[in-house]
C-alpha cells in the first residue's frame, strides 16, 4: 500500500485533472491511492495546479480524516468504530490492540510495522465486532483472538 | 417517447432470454459489501469453478444485497422451469455439495435452503416461501424491489424491471410543474433525517433565479449504523439516477453531483458503471433521448468526515473546501453549490421519486399513516439476532422491525435501549416498541425517526460508557467552526469520562443541561445541536444508572473499566491455565491457582472468553467506590 507505483508521478496525476479547486478532493484521493499518503512536495504541486496556496491545500487536506500526511506503517490495523461493533464488545477488543501495539488510533508503531486506524462504520454490522488488517477482514472478533491475529502480520 | 420504448423493449427481450422459459439455469450471488465480507466473492469463484468442472452451462450473476445480511453469503438458484430456491450461509467450502445436489442432482439442498420463491413442487418440502420467512414477512419492499434481484451492473436488468419508465413518463407527458405538483401531493419528505418536503424544495429551487442549477445526491450516509443508502448504490443504482433525472427535469437543472462517502468504494464503482451505461443509452448526458434536455452526474467521494453529510458542508466539500456547515440564510435552494440554486436530496429520497411518478401520488398516499407516507428503510444492527436492511410502511411498529423481522435480542438477552438515529440520536426505551413509526408520533415521544439507523442495545450495556462512545464521535466529527460545539462536546465527554471513572459529581447533571442548551441554541448545524441528545435522553431514562456511577462509584452493568475488577472464582477454577495463555497483558500469574494482577489487567475479558469453567467473574471494584464517595462529597 505504501509502495509508490513507478509509472506514476504527482505531475502525471495532476495532468489528468482540470486545474480547478473543485477537483482538489479527487486529486488528493488519487495521490493518496497511488502513494499511500500525500507528502509536503505533493501538496505544493497540487496547490499550484488548482490555484491555491500550499497552506490552503494543507488546511483542506487535514480537515478530512482519510488523508494521511505521513507514510503509514507496513500493516494497517483498522478497528471499526461503529455502534454495532461497540455493542458487541469492540471496546475490549480495542484495548488488546492498543496494548499489544502500544499505540492508539491514528498512530504508527516506532518500528513502522503497524498503523492503527479507527474505521468509520461501513455498515457491515452483521460482522461486528469487525477488524481489518490491510485488506483482510476479521469478523466477530473476540478479545482473546487479537494477539494471534496481530502475530500473523509481524 | 419512441426512443425509450425501443430501449425498453430491447431490455425486456434480454431479460426474457435471461429469465424466460428458454433461459438457462441462473445463479444469483448476493455481493454487496456485507456479502463480500462474509465471503461471497470466494463463493462466487467456487461456483464458477464447480460449473466448469461439471460442464454446466448456467448464468452466474452478482447482485446487490437483498437485506438479509445475517444469512449471507446468499445464493439463489433458479431452474429453467422457474423453480427458485435461495440458499444461505453458502461459504466457499459448501459450494461443491450445493452444486452437486442442486445442479447435478436436481434436488434442493434442504440444509442450506432459506426460502423459495415458487411452490407446487413436492421436492421442495417444507422450505418456506420468501413471504413467510419472518425477516421478509412484515416488509413492504417497494423501494428495494430490485435489490438482490437484478445485476446492478446491467442496465437492461434495471430497465426491464421498470427503471427509467417513470422518467420517460414524466418527460413525455408531464410539465416540470406537474412533476413538482405530484411530488408535493405525495407528501414525500427527505429521508436523510430532516424530513423536509421534497416537492417544496424542488419548487423553491425551480423558482430561484440563477444558472446553472444543481441537483446533488447526498450519499454520504455518515450516521454510524446506517447502511440504507448503500443498498441502493450497490444493488440498484439506476433507481437513484432515475430519481435525480426526474428532479433535474422538474427543477430545470443540467448538472448533478452525487457525493459518496469514502467507506463505500464498491457502491461508488457500481454507481460509476451505472452512469456510464445510462449515458450509453442516451438516458444521461447531452440531448437526453434525442431531446434538448441535457443532464449529467459527476461522482464526488467523501474523505471520512461525518459533518459532510450536512448539506452546506457537503457543497463546500464538493467545491474543494473544508466541509464546514454555514448558517442557513440564504438557503441552498437559492444559493448553494458555487453560489447557484441547488437542490440536495438523500439517496433514499431520490429512490422514492420514480415510484411516485409511475404510480401516482394517490397510490403513494395510500401507504403509511397520518402525516408520514410511503415506506421507510431501516438498517438494524447491534445486539440483534438478524442484522439487515428492512423496508416497512410508515405506521408499522418498531417491534415489527426489531422483533418481527430481525428476531430481537440474541442469546436470551433483554432489550435495554434503542438508538434510532445512530450515535448522535436520542436514545429510547423498549416501551416505545409498539408506537407506530410516524414522524409526528415519534416527535411527541421525544424521539426521531431519523435516517434509518436502528442500533439495538441489550442489558449488557452501560449507558455511561455508551455516552463516552457517542461523545467521542461528536468530538472527533465536530468541524470546529462553532465554539459551543467544539468545546461543548469535549466538555460533555470529559464529564462522561469522569463519571465512568467513578469521579462524577452531583453538579455534573446541571452542567450537562447547561452545556446541552447552549450547544442547541448556538450551533450552526445539526451535529452541534444534537450532540447532547444521547446524553440528555439517557439521563432522563436511566438516571439511577448515572447516579450509581456518581454517588457509589459503581457500574451496574459492570462495563466501565475503572469501576470493575476481573477475579478468578477459586471454587470453580480447575487451574487449566487457559486464562493465563489467553491474557494479552500477562496480568495472570499462575502459582497454585491463577490470580489476576489488577494493576496489569486491561479489562479486555479475554480470560473470561476462554475459561471453560466459567470461573472468571467481573466484580465491582471496591477501592474506587471509596475514592468516588470522597470526591463526590468533597465538591462544594
Amino acid at each position: 500500500m505504501a509502495e509508490p507505483e513507478n509509472n506514476h508521478s504527482v505531475e502525471a496525476i495532476l495532468a489528468t485533472f482540470k486545474g480547478e479547486q473543485g477537483y482538489l478532493l479527487p486529486i488528493l484521493h488519487k495521490v493518496q491511492h497511488v502513494f499511500g499518503y500525500v507528502d509536503k512536495n505533493s501538496v505544493e504541486k497540487i496547490a499550484d495546479h488548482v490555484g491555491m496556496s500550499s497552506s490552503q491545500v494543507y488546511g483542506v487536506m487535514t480537515f478530512y480524516a482519510d488523508f494521511r500526511t505521513e507514510a503509514p506503517g507496513k500493516n494497517v490495523v483498522s478497528v471499526c468504530d461503529g455502534p454495532a461493533c461497540y455493542a458487541r464488545g469492540m471496546e475490549r477488543v480495542k484495548r488488546v490492540v492498543e496494548h499489544r501495539l502500544g499505540i492508539k488510533g491514528g498512530e504508527t508503531t516506532v518500528d513502522g510495522v503497524f498503523t492503527m486506524d479507527l474505521l468509520p462504520c461501513n455498515g457491515t454490522c452483521e460482522h461486528a465486532p469487525m477488524l481489518r488488517v490491510n485488506d483482510v477482514t476479521y469478523r466477530r472478533v473476540k478479545a482473546s483472538e487479537v494477539t494471534k491475529i496481530l502475530a500473523e502480520w509481524k | 417517447m419512441k426512443d425509450f420504448d425501443a430501449i425498453k423493449s430491447s431490455a425486456e427481450n434480454l431479460w426474457q432470454k435471461f429469465t424466460g422459459p428458454e433461459a438457462r439455469t441462473r445463479i444469483l450471488v448476493g455481493m454487496g459489501t456485507c456479502g463480500i465480507a462474509a465471503g461471497a466473492d470466494k463463493t462466487f469463484d467456487a461456483i464458477k469453478a464447480e460449473l466448469n468442472r461439471h460442464k454446466i452451462d448456467a448464468g452466474l450473476v452478482r447482485t446487490g444485497c437483498i437485506g438479509f445480511c445475517s444469512v449471507e453469503p446468499l445464493v439463489e438458484v433458479v431452474s429453467p422451469n422457474g423453480q427458485s430456491v435461495t440458499y444461505g450461509r453458502v461459504t466457499a467450502d459448501k459450494v461443491a455439495t450445493l452444486v452437486s445436489d442442486v445442479l447435478v442432482g436436481g434436488n434442493p439442498n434442504h440444509e442450506l435452503a432459506v426460502w423459495k420463491s415458487t411452490s407446487d413442487n413436492p421436492k421442495l418440502g417444507n422450505i418456506p416461501d420468501m413471504a413467510q420467512v419472518p425477516f421478509f414477512k412484515p416488509q413492504k419492499r417497494e423501494l428495494l424491489r430490485r435489490c438482490g434481484i437484478i445485476d446492478p451492473e446491467n442496465i437492461d436488468h434495471a430497465i426491464a424491471n421498470g427503471a427509467y419508465s417513470a422518467f420517460a413518463k414524466a418527460f413525455s407527458s408531464m410539465k416540470p410543474e406537474e412533476v413538482i405538483e405530484e411530488v408535493k401531493k405525495s407528501n414525500l419528505k427527505g429521508r436523510g433525517g430532516a424530513y423536509y418536503p421534497t416537492g417544496m424544495k424542488w419548487e423553491q429551487c425551480r423558482a430561484a433565479r440563477g444558472y446553472p442549477k444543481y441537483i446533488v445526491c447526498n450519499a454520504d450516509e455518515g450516521v454510524p449504523g446506517a447502511f440504507v443508502d448503500r443498498a441502493f448504490l450497490e444493488g440498484d443504482p439506476h433507481a437513484v439516477i432515475e430519481g435525480m433525472l426526474i428532479a433535474a427535469f422538474a427543477v430545470g437543472s443540467d448538472s448533478g453531483y452525487i457525493y459518496i462517502r469514502a467507506e463505500y468504494p464498491l457502491g461508488a464503482s457500481r454507481f460509476a458503471t451505472a452512469l456510464a451505461q445510462a449515458r450509453e443509452r442516451g438516458l444521461l448526458g447531452k440531448n437526453i433521448l434525442g431531446s434538448d434536455f441535457s443532464f449529467d452526474i459527476e461522482i464526488r467521494r467523501g474523505a471520512g468526515s461525518y459533518v459532510c453529510g450536512e448539506s452546506s458542508a457537503q457543497m463546500s466539500s464538493i467545491e474543494g473546501q473544508r466541509g464546514m456547515p454555514r448558517l442557513k440564510r440564504p438557503r441552498s435552494v437559492e444559493r448553494g453549490l458555487w453560489g447557484k440554486p441547488t437542490s440536495l436530496n438523500n439517496v433514499e429520497t431520490f429512490a422514492n421519486v420514480p415510484l411516485i411518478i409511475a404510480n401516482g401520488a394517490a397510490w403513494y398516499l395510500s401507504i403509511g399513516t397520518g402525516a408520514s407516507n410511503g415506506t421507510k428503510i431501516f438498517s438494524v444492527s447491534g445486539n440483534i439476532t438478524y442484522t439487515g436492511v428492512v423496508e416497512v410502511p410508515f405506521g408499522a411498529t418498531l417491534r415489527t422491525v426489531i422483533e418481527g423481522a430481525c428476531g430481537g435480542v440474541p442469546d436470551g438477552g433483554t432489550l435495554k435501549a434503542i438508538q434510532p438515529d445512530g450515535s448522535l440520536g436520542t436514545v429510547i426505551l423498549p416501551t416505545l416498541l409498539d408506537t407506530p413509526i410516524c414522524l409526528d408520533i415519534f416527535r411527541k415521544s421525544g424521539a426521531k425517526v431519523g435516517s434509518g439507523a436502528l442500533v439495538v442495545f441489550d442489558d449488557n450495556t452501560c449507558v455511561v460508557d455508551l455516552m463516552r462512545f457517542c461523545l467521542r464521535f461528536a468530538v472527533t466529527e465536530s468541524c470546529g467552526r462553532c465554539t459551543v460545539c467544539r468545546v461543548g462536546s469535549q466538555r460533555l465527554l470529559d464529564i462522561a469520562n469522569r463519571m465512568a471513572a467513578g469521579q462524577g459529581m452531583e453538579t455534573d447533571f446541571q452542567d450537562i443541561d447547561a452545556i446541552a442548551s447552549v450547544m442547541f441554541e448556538l450551533s450552526h448545524c445539526g451535529l452541534g445541536q444534537g450532540a447532547s441528545d444521547p446524553m440528555t435522553s439517557t439521563i432522563k431514562l436511566f438516571r439511577e444508572e448515572y447516579e450509581a456511577h456518581v454517588k457509589e462509584g459503581r457500574c451496574p452493568a459492570k462495563i466501565c473499566p475503572d469501576l470493575i475488577e476481573y477475579k478468578v472464582v477459586e471454587s470453580k477454577c480447575t487451574s487449566c491455565g487457559d486464562c493465563e495463555s489467553a491474557c494479552p497483558a500477562a496480568a495472570i500469574v499462575n502459582e497454585d491457582k491463577p490470580k489476576i494482577v489488577d494493576a496489569d489487567c486491561i479489562r479486555c475479558g479475554a480470560c473470561k472468553e476462554v475459561c471453560p469453567d466459567g470461573a472468571i467473574s467481573i466484580e465491582n471494584a471496591a477501592r474506587v467506590a471509596t475514592k468516588a464517595g470522597v470526591l463526590a462529597g468533597s465538591k462544594h
